[in-house]
């Protein structure tokens, strides 16, 4: 049994004129400490799909099972403790806390676990420990994002995801934010579930799932991964 | 490991340090007054509860008309196991128009003393005299003042418990603290004074304490009774010993009348007899031989010779003789009718023996031949018999008739009186008294005697003046009315429960706070709403975070608690700072102002845990549950939809549709009005509550100047007398009328003393006709009550069970007092009263000719106007209070909620900068909209406050206190509080203008969190 199985996910939004079928009979499998992709156009499902699998959306039928805990029949309080034992979030927005610094933004992930990693052995990794001391307004774009994962990280998830981390940001930081994505999956050994619209990064990928209006429209799996550093587009 | 997100807590206050500078000074301020209120006000209660043991204060008192035997106090004293106390005074004035100085001896048993300053009088020409008094009038220790002309140091400045509110009565609307007070004399000093005002009062204690006020009732209910019992049974047997005395004399002068009459009546019977034995004679005498014999004759229905030959043979003639006047009949001598004659003359008889020897022979009684003679001879002489009779005693024949039947009745009347057995009645008190004349229930109808007398006298034949001297004494018994000096009736009996100048102290001290509570928590609620409105619109800057935070596994209640740790620990120690205040500050603020009011002992401020809960926990309770039930709906929503800025709870917004005829600023306004519709709400709310204090705070003034004017416009009269006695002026502008007071028995409100007066028809000063069987209302009376024609209104008597209905029958304007007018007659009906009964004179002109003696008040226009001057001396620091607390409650609002208006918009002020709008025009699309819903907020407030306020006077005010004082904002004081919030509003507007216009531009090109 996969870490993560999906099965027979269906989603859809809206009604009638607006109907939208945004995820239709998806399954999926993914391994303890893999990166798996999914990679689709806009509009193609992926972020609902990731959004089901970390429960913060429902889905019309089928399930999600992680470590062999299915998440449909928990309730809100259940799935918060999911997510917090479990999952680690990382945005295309940061969504940082303004007023709290680089430190204190990871620590408000610390919190949340029971063996939380080192958060200044983390910054350093995160190569964020000069600006521990900053508030996000302080930090450029990159910084903001490694501060974003330093806080999804830092309780040492099961499962990291992301949505588009590397959507706001420019080439070069793109590709050390997914370098940084790669280090830790490689160090902490969490399996990375990551949203993207970009190609190039499903190659950094052990397992890439292609989807097209709802559907996996194709299954890849990475026998030659290049690492993020050698990714181009 | 301590939750990192505490640490936003300091940064959070100083990203926001003025909001929460605001509202923490707010806090401290406004609860340390709350908190400081309290202390002082359980300070003030438990001075009081201790000082009903440390003062020995009364359970009552009673004051009577005149100082009653020591059987009915100690009657009342076993009865009620209570104990009296002599508390007598004399009322004085100083020399001041209006000021009155109730007098009493130095106290050592009962409603203590206590100084304020100097001593008890010692000497003779020492007083000490109420603090309150002796400060609103600017004397003091040393000073001297004169009452009735001896002038007095003034040695101490007192309190007594039983002034502590400067009530001159129990039935006034507002203590007077100006022109009334009390003072206390030596012992010698008193009696020295003249007691020509004085009063005797008594307080009484129970023997043993009473448990409540519901106990005390009762307890006063069975004084009233036993009261009523005990006066009753002596007043009775004072009435009735004056009656048994007045039938006592009206006993012997019956009897001799009696005597008299009998005399009187022998002497008359006698008279007539004779006279009448005279008038026979004459008739007889009047008549010829041949018409007697013919009277005989006809009456005895024989034949005339028949008669002769018996009164022949009753002539007894010799043989002799008989044959000789045969021989004289046969010679033709005599004729045979002349036998009689001739046999008479032989016999030797006279006439009259021969009409004896007539009658005789007729077998007819001399009487009945008399009668017939007479009533020949009458008709012959063309009379009566009793004319004959009348003659004879000298008088008429309608005289002599008259006095004959008259006295026929006087017999059966003096039958009737039967002086022997004569007795008083038994005295029904209660009915006397309803007749206050206090008639002796002695009734003969002697006027049928007179009339006797009078036809007796027309006769002349007795002399009736000694009978009429009797008659008139007991005429005068008759009208004697009972003296009721020696009646001992009540003149003011209060138990301490109803004793406004005890209680109302301690009342208001335990009664303002609940209202001062509520206002408090409904101005925490305000703001409680403030924090939860400025905290919805940061969930709402920070839905990313949140949708992250919530995503990444932190519970909705952390986030619950974390947005609601700030306010609360705002509002914590903002209650915990002003519980500093309010117990080591402002207390003796308060207590000041006790002093200002009130005529209290000296006080110590106690503390009490009590304040600390109600100022603090409830306040913090509120904070907590509105701000949680607001914080917790908005953070129901999903991770997702905070992740997606969907922060309404049902799907998408809904997007109000604007014409796009309107203005684009129009447009851009409205929408800003919809964004922030939960702050304009607060604002609304708070701006109302607000207004309302600032109305309240500055309506007094106007109302109470309204008020006077209002009184004085209605007034009756310049002057109203009210008469000890009934006596009479020459002055043709008074008018008289009665009045009586009746207690209102509704028992929604606090007891109310009704005037009722009895107005003669046509008066000049009471100009309205009054429906018969109906009374009029004054305006004020129909308007505390509700009441409206048609309706019934049942009033008692104070200090008795009987009660009285009236229908309203219409208004009568009259503000001074709280009034019903009936018409006279039906005033005297009702109150069973005599036709000439009165107790006072309207008056225009002063009434020179009255004694001052016989008046027992005057009331005047500046009696009237008393009431409003001394709220206006009491309120006035309190309302200027209330304002002030408006306008900062309108200050701290309006900069809170405007903030958060431009705070919320940030982003799109820096953007609409970017675009080229001036800073000016910014203000007029993120500024005006909030100036108009201010402005709109004032002006809907009004009739809102009118109706918030209206409802406070008539559920409240007017069922809380007696007497009246009408329901009127002045409109100024409307116009007012919305300058005064216009005003706050602009500074707050002109701070934000600086503030918006601050805003640097690159806070449009942030990193957008939605």
């Amino acid at each position: 049994m996969s870490f993560v199985e999906i099965t027979g996910i269906k989603k859809h939004y809206g009604q009638d004129d607006s109907f939208v079928q945004a995820l239709d009979a998806v399954n999926l499998e993914i391994e303890k400490g893999e990166i798996c992709v999914l990679l689709g156009p806009s509009g193609s499902g992926k972020s609902t799909l990731l959004n089901i699998i970390g429960g913060i959306e429902t889905a019309d039928s089928g399930d999600v099972s992680v470590d062999g805990e299915t998440i449909k029949s928990m309730n809100e309080k259940r799935l918060t403790q999911y997510r917090r034992k479990h999952l680690g979030y990382v945005f295309q927005s940061y969504n940082l806390i303004p007023n709290l610094t680089v430190r204190e933004n990871i620590e408000v992930g610390a919190y949340l676990g029971k063996d939380s990693l080192d958060v200044d052995d983390l910054m350093k990794t995160l190569g964020i420990y000069e600006q521990r001391n900053k508030i996000p307004s302080q930090l450029s774009g990159g910084q903001q994002q490694r501060t974003s994962i330093g806080r999804a990280i830092v309780k040492n998830p099961d499962i990291l995801l992301c949505d588009e981390p590397t959507g706001a940001l420019d080439y070069a930081t793109s590709k050390e934010t997914l370098k940084l994505i790669e280090d830790i999956n490689k160090k902490y050994g969490n399996t990375v579930i990551m949203v993207t619209h970009n190609d190039a990064i499903k190659n950094m990928a052990d397992k890439v799932y292609k989807l097209r209006d709802g559907k996996v429209v194709e299954t890849i799996i990475n026998e030659n991964k290049i690492p993020a550093a050698e990714l181009e587009w | 490991m301590k939750n990192p997100l505490n640490k936003r807590y300091p940064r959070e206050l100083k990203g926001d340090i003025g909001k929460y500078i605001a509202i923490f000074l707010f806090l401290v301020f406004f609860i340390g007054v709350m908190s400081g209120f309290i202390v002082t006000n359980n300070s003030v209660a438990k001075t009081f509860n201790e000082g009903l043991e440390k003062y020995k204060v009364e359970d009552g008192h009673i004051t009577f008309n005149k100082q009653p035997d020591d059987g009915i106090l100690s009657e009342l004293e076993e009865k009620n196991d209570l104990t009296f106390y002599e508390l007598f005074y004399k009322e004085e004035d100083i020399g001041k128009e209006n000021h009155t100085l109730r007098i009493y001896k130095n106290r050592d048993e009962i409603n203590l003393m206590a100084f304020h300053e100097g001593r008890a009088a010692q000497a003779s020409d020492e007083i000490a005299i109420d603090r309150m008094y002796a400060a609103n009038n600017e004397i003091g220790v040393g000073d001297k003042i004169s009452i009735r002309g001896k002038e007095y140091t003034i040695t101490g400045l007192s309190a007594v418990p039983d002034y502590e509110c400067l009530y001159e009565n129990n039935s006034d609307m507002m203590f007077d603290a100006m022109t009334f007070g009390v003072a206390f004399l030596s012992e010698e000093g008193y009696s020295e004074m003249s007691d020509a005002h004085e009063s005797y009062n008594y307080a009484w204690v129970y023997n043993t304490e009473y448990a409540d006020d519901t106990e005390a009732k009762n307890r006063s209910d069975d004084l009233i009774d036993s009261l009523e019992d005990v006066l009753k049974k002596y007043d009775e047997a004072q009435i009735q010993a004056q009656v048994n005395a007045l039938y006592d004399d009206a006993k012997e002068i019956a009897k001799d009348l009696e005597t008299q009459f009998d005399d009187a009546s022998d002497i008359i019977e006698a008279k007539i007899e004779r006279a009448a034995t005279r008038a026979a004679k004459n008739a007889i005498s009047s008549l010829s031989s041949e018409e007697i014999m013919n009277e005989i004759v006809s009456k005895s229905g024989k034949s005339k010779e028949e008669l002769s030959e018996k009164t022949l043979a009753l002539l007894k003639l010799t043989d002799e003789e008989k044959l000789q006047i045969q021989t004289m009949i046969m010679s033709g001598q005599i004729s045979s009718d002349q036998t009689l004659a001739v046999a008479l003359k032989m016999s030797g008889k006279s006439e009259s023996d021969l009409m004896q020897l007539f009658i005789k022979a007729s077998g007819l009684s001399t009487s009945s031949v008399s009668k017939a003679l007479m009533q020949k001879a009458a008709k012959k002489q063309g009379t009566s018999v009793d004319g004959l009779i009348a003659r004879q005693l000298g008088t008429t024949t309608a005289a002599y008739k008259d006095m004959v039947n008259a006295f026929e009745d006087a017999e059966n009347m003096l039958d009737d009186v039967d002086a022997d057995n004569m007795e008083a009645p038994v005295i029904d008190f209660d009915e006397l008294e309803n007749e206050k004349d206090y008639e002796n229930e002695m009734d003969f109808n002697l006027d049928n005697i007179y009339d006797i007398l009078d036809k007796v006298d027309a006769t002349a034949i007795y002399d009736t003046s000694e009978i009429r001297e009797n008659l008139d004494k007991l005429q005068a018994l008759m009208d004697t009315k009972i003296d009721d000096s020696s009646i001992v009736d009540v003149n003011d009996y209060i138990p301490r429960y109803l004793n406004k100048a005890i209680n109302f102290v301690i009342d208001d001290a335990t009664g303002d706070e609940a209202g001062s509570m509520l206002m408090l928590y409904i101005i925490i609620a305000v703001i409680a709403f403030m924090y939860a409105v400025t905290t919805s619109n940061t969930i709402s800057k920070e839905a990313g975070v949140i949708g992250t935070l919530r995503a990444s596994g932190y519970t909705r209640g952390e986030l619950t608690r974390h947005y609601m740790v700030l306010p609360m620990i705002i509002t914590l120690v903002g209650a915990l700072i002003g519980n500093i205040f309010g117990y080591f500050v402002f207390p003796s603020v308060f207590k000041k102002v006790y002093f200002k009011n009130y005529s209290i002992a000296p006080f110590e401020l106690y503390w009490t845990s009590r304040a600390f809960w109600l100022t603090t926990l409830i306040p913090l309770a509120i904070v907590f549950v509105i701000v949680l039930l607001v914080i917790s709906r908005k953070l129901k929503i999903r991770p997702l939809n905070f992740l997606r800025g969907e922060l309404k709870k049902k799907g998408k917004k809904k997007l109000v549709h604007l014409s796009s005829k309107l203005p684009f600023f129009g447009r851009f306004r409205t929408r800003i009005f919809f964004q922030n519709i939960p702050s304009y709400f607060v604002l609304f709310i708070g701006i109302f509550a607000a207004a309302i204090l600032a109305v309240f705070g500055s309506m007094f003034g106007p109302l109470l100047d309204d008020y006077t004017e209002l009184v004085q416009k209605t007034k009756i009269a310049e002057y109203q007398y009210i008469l000890m006695d009934q006596v009479e002026t020459e002055n043709k502008d008074a008018e008289k009328y009665c009045i009586t007071t009746l207690n209102t028995t509704d028992e929604k409100y606090v007891l109310d003393d009704i005037g009722i007066y009895g107005i003669s028809e046509n008066s000049k000063y009471i100009k309205s006709d009054i429906p018969e069987g109906t009374v009029l209302l004054s305006n004020g009376y129909a308007d505390k009550f509700g009441l409206s024609e048609g309706d019934k209104i049942s009033l008692k008597e104070p200090y008795g069970t009987k009660t009285y209905t009236f229908v309203v029958g219409g208004e009568y304007t009259y503000d001074a007092a709280l009034s019903i007018f009936m018409n006279k007659a039906e005033y005297l009906e009702t109150f069973d009263e005599d036709d000439d009964y009165f107790t006072g004179y309207f008056s225009h002109e002063k009434l020179d000719d009255i004694d001052p003696d016989d008046i027992a008040a005057v009331i005047t226009e500046e009696d009237l106007a008393k009431i409003a001057t001394q709220l206006g001396n009491s309120m006035g620091e309190m309302m200027a209070a209330f304002a002030g607390l408006g306008v900062v409650l309108f200050l701290l609002l309006m900069y809170i909620l405007t903030k958060q208006v431009i705070e919320k918009n940030t982003r799109s002020i820096a953007l609409t900068k970017i675009l080229g709008f001036t800073n000016i025009e910014i203000s007029k699309l993120y500024l005006l909209i909030t100036s108009l819903v201010v402005i709109a907020s004032l002006i809907l407030s009004v009739p809102l406050i009118d109706l918030a306020l209206r409802w406070a006077f008539h559920s409240y005010m007017y069922t809380e206190m007696s007497g009246y004082i009408p329901y009127v904002v002045d409109n100024s004081c409307y116009i007012k509080t919305i300058i005064m919030g216009i005003a706050c509003y602009a500074v707050v507007a002109a701070g934000m203008m600086l503030k918006l216009s601050k805003i640097p531009k690159g806070e449009a090109l942030k990193n957008q969190e939605l």
